[in-house]
């Protein structure tokens, strides 16, 4: 078929998957009551609520102080690790790679969990450091812990991007400013860096949304000290007034959104920036690694250092967990160890079951994301008009939206559009969530 | 050849008395068995539940053993995804979830309230205590006491609280030694833990004063049951106020170090409220589940394997309402099934309770 008809074809299907549930979820705020509830009427009643709720402002001030600091935290590292891996000689490239992905599949509450037991206050490390030292040096349970651990954990997030970014480039431009003389982080900060910096951006903005959308770290790090993030206090919304109150829920994701959707504009803006200059260049797309002498193990030790406080510490202790019976103060370990644990999984009915819908969602689900995913880029590519920018906000804006608002929102639209509702019980409503 | 004969035989047994099964229970009406039948057309009854897959797992097999040809389709959700999931499914008038077992009660009172369910009088009435049945539309299932626990291994001797004046007075003498170590259910984040308030301030005269030692203690307040179980076994928290019996009972089994109390002057008891839709797709098979629960055998398990509580007092056990009595007399006080429930979903009456706890909290 003509690509007209294709990308305009594809536009089309885009917008309503997204736009059908966000769409929902904006009138609903409008209302009284549930959208399906026959008493409800339109009115600004739900917006006067939250936006006098003191817990909302402080939710939202801390999510975008915890989404900033992350990305700050997430993208010098992400970019560097990516040099690093993709570009240097740095040992143990390929053994590390898979490593470094980790903490995108497991699950946040996984690893919150896991660094309460390795690190909380009467975790493991911490009561050896209050053996060794007489006090325990840090505090889990803080803003400041928070901000660290979700920068730390959103790391592969710009190491995806960047390292994909760096591939694609050939060397020669490194390779010359290291013949002038320029050490290998001048030579990643000054020229490599640069040359990716879309990749870059379009990361950074990426995992500034995905710090509204957290949701099992602080729910799990900041519960018992009041901290909220924007996604838990959706969660206290629905219990505070009895009923789960939907306007007042749709609200907070019109709020989300108020503030998302300004910066996918903004992204484009610092887009355009970006390419205004073009590299001039040899034409030899070999590929050579930069030789780091010196600081070959330097970066080696940076490297693991990352992946212990990341992975290896969060896992340690909720493997460790799933070994004793008891744990932390006043417990002996060598004393609790059991296998009592694996032995009653094995009578959950459903985790089988479980797993073998996750992974189908993981494999399935995930190669069909590719070719839509594909489809759209197909459509978009080199085409010079505006719905481009529609496109980019209709694949960005979803990114932020809580998990808890998402499901609910496409449960509704399953289930009111008459023809989708058979398709509600199976994967492929969870799949498209 | 005496082998043989002697398997045939059992055989024949077995399988007389397993078809002498699949008709009525004892003591049910002679009409019975129609319902039977039509479940078995059904086929199957699909349950929405906030119970524990693991701990529903041997009433679903018992169930599925007493009705063969009935497939039990059993999902388990926190109580707000139930409760939101339900009143869509309805309101798309698509049919829902053919039984609704869940322990928010005040959410479960108001569904039968809107008109969700269906009107059904069990034929198991008569051996059920009267707060527990509603309408005959809202069936109490189980007998939960409302406990403190806390960690044996860290809290000294002494402290340990028998009654909740008991933990008033160690809160406001020993403030230092438990600041920021006492947990409970959160009533702004929480259905249950406003229920708990609640009842707190009916059965207890200085429920607030609890509440603002609770404060000055620097509280944590939780979602979870889970997660304050485990930070009290670990030695994070000490004691844990409102815990749920049945899960206090399950997780001391495995661990010794948690500690359990229920308070000697009075004891809150919930109950997990169950009742059949109105816009059921297998309405026959949701009745026979129904009453399946209800009943003696379905209650032995509950009692017994499913570590839930029992509220038959002809179930012999710990976890029925006849250990609990044997430990606490008549201090036990369940929460009735009723209209009053709905009183905790008042808009008003939230907020200026909600309001009145933020000054508890900071102690005043």
């Amino acid at each position: 078929m003509p690509i007209v008809v294709y990308r305009l074809l594809v536009l089309g299907v885009t917008t309503l998957v997204v736009v059908a549930p966000l769409s929902l979820v904006v009138y609903q705020s409008f209302l009284t009551a549930p959208f399906f509830d026959p008493s409800a009427k339109v009115g600004l009643l739900a917006y006067s609520f939250v936006l006098a709720d003191p817990d909302f402002w402080q939710a939202f001030w801390t999510t975008i102080a915890i989404a900033g600091g992350m990305t700050a935290i997430a993208v010098p590292l992400g970019a560097l690790l990516a040099f690093l891996m993709v570009r240097t000689d740095v040992p143990g490239r390929r053994y590390l790679e898979p490593l470094i992905l980790i903490p995108i599949f497991v699950s946040a509450v996984v690893i919150a969990f896991g660094y309460v037991v390795a690190i909380g206050p009467v975790g493991i490390f911490s009561t050896l450091a209050k053996d060794i030292l007489g006090f325990v040096p840090w505090n889990l349970y803080s803003l400041l812990a928070l901000i660290i651990i979700a920068g730390l954990t959103h790391v592969p997030h710009v190491y995806l991007y960047s390292a994909a970014a760096l591939r694609g480039l050939s060397t020669d431009l490194e390779e010359a400013a290291r013949v002038s003389g320029a050490n290998p982080f001048r030579v990643a900060v000054n020229v490599s860096l640069p040359m990716i910096l879309p990749a870059i951006l379009f990361a950074g903005v990426l995992v500034f949304f995905l710090g509204f959308e957290l949701f099992g770290l602080p729910l799990v790090l900041g519960d018992p000290q009041d901290l909220l993030v924007l996604s838990t206090y959706l969660f206290k919304l629905t219990n505070k007034l009895g009923v789960p109150s939907y306007q007042l829920m749709a609200v907070v994701v019109v709020a989300i959104i108020a503030i998302t959707a300004p910066l996918v504009f903004m992204q484009r803006m610092l887009l355009r920036q970006a390419q205004r200059y073009v590299s001039v260049r040899g034409k030899g797309l070999k590929t050579q690694p930069l030789p780091l002498h010196r600081w070959r193990w330097i970066a080696f030790a940076g490297i693991i250092l990352w992946l212990c406080l990341t992975v290896i510490v969060p896992l340690f202790g909720i493997t460790l967990r799933s070994f004793v019976v008891t744990w932390g103060e006043g417990v002996n370990l060598l004393n609790v160890l059991t296998l009592d644990h694996y032995r009653e999984l094995i009578e959950y009915p459903n985790v089988v079951r479980g797993i073998f819908n996750t992974l189908g969602i993981g494999v399935i689900g995930g190669a069909l994301a590719v070719a839509c995913y594909t489809a759209i880029a197909l459509a978009v590519h080199r085409w010079n008009s505006g719905w481009t920018r529609l496109v980019d906000y209709l694949v960005m804006v979803p990114r932020a939206m809580p998990g808890l608002v998402a499901g609910l929102a496409l449960l509704w639209v399953f289930l009111f559009v008459p023809f989708l509702s058979p398709l509600k019980s199976t994967m492929v409503s969870i799949w498209l969530a | 050849m005496r082998h043989v004969i002697s398997a045939i035989f059992t055989a024949i047994v077995i399988g007389l008395s397993g078809a002498a099964l699949a008709q009525a229970p004892q003591g049910y009406p002679a009409d019975y068995a129609k319902i039977v039948d039509a479940a078995k057309k059904e086929g199957k009854v699909v349950i929405s539940s906030t119970t524990d897959a693991v701990a529903a797992n041997p009433l679903i097999k018992d169930f599925e053993a007493l009705y063969p040809g009935i497939k039990v389709e059993y999902s388990d959700l926190n109580s707000t995804e139930l409760y939101n999931r339900f009143i869509a499914e309805a309101a798309a008038n698509n049919g829902t979830a053919d039984i609704i077992w869940s322990s928010a009660m005040d959410l479960q009172v108001k569904l039968v309230a809107d008109g969700h369910a269906a009107a059904y009088a069990s034929p198991e009435i008569k051996a059920l205590p009267k707060w527990a049945v509603w309408k005959d539309s809202a069936y109490g299932t189980t007998y939960e006491p409302i406990t403190f626990v806390y960690n044996k291994r860290l809290v000294p001797e002494g402290d340990v609280p028998k009654d909740h004046t008991d933990l008033l007075k160690l809160l406001n003498a020993k403030t230092d030694f438990y600041k920021g170590k006492i947990t409970a259910y959160d009533p702004e984040r929480s259905g249950v833990g406003y229920l708990f308030c609640n009842a707190d301030i009916k059965d207890f005269p200085q429920a607030w004063d609890l509440f603002k030692a609770m404060g000055k203690a620097q509280a944590k307040l939780y979602t979870s049951a889970g997660a304050m179980m485990e930070r009290v076994t670990s030695g994070e928290h000490l004691i844990a106020y409102g815990i749920f019996g049945s899960y206090a009972l399950g997780r001391s089994k495995k661990d010794p170090n948690l500690g359990i109390i229920l308070p000697k002057d009075y004891t809150m008891v919930t109950s997990r409220v169950a009742f059949i839709s109105k816009h059921a797709k297998n309405p026959n098979a949701g009745k026979l589940f129904l009453d399946y629960i209800l009943s003696k055998r379905g209650q032995e398990i509950i009692a017994n394997k499913a570590d839930l509580y029992s509220l038959r007092s002809d179930v012999d056990g710990e976890a029925t309402i006849k250990g609990v009595t044997q430990l606490i007399g008549d201090k036990a006080r369940p929460v009735p099934i009723d209209q009053t429930l709905l009183e905790n979903l008042d808009q008003a009456k939230r907020l200026a309770f909600l309001s009145k706890w933020q000054q508890a909290k900071r102690g005043q």
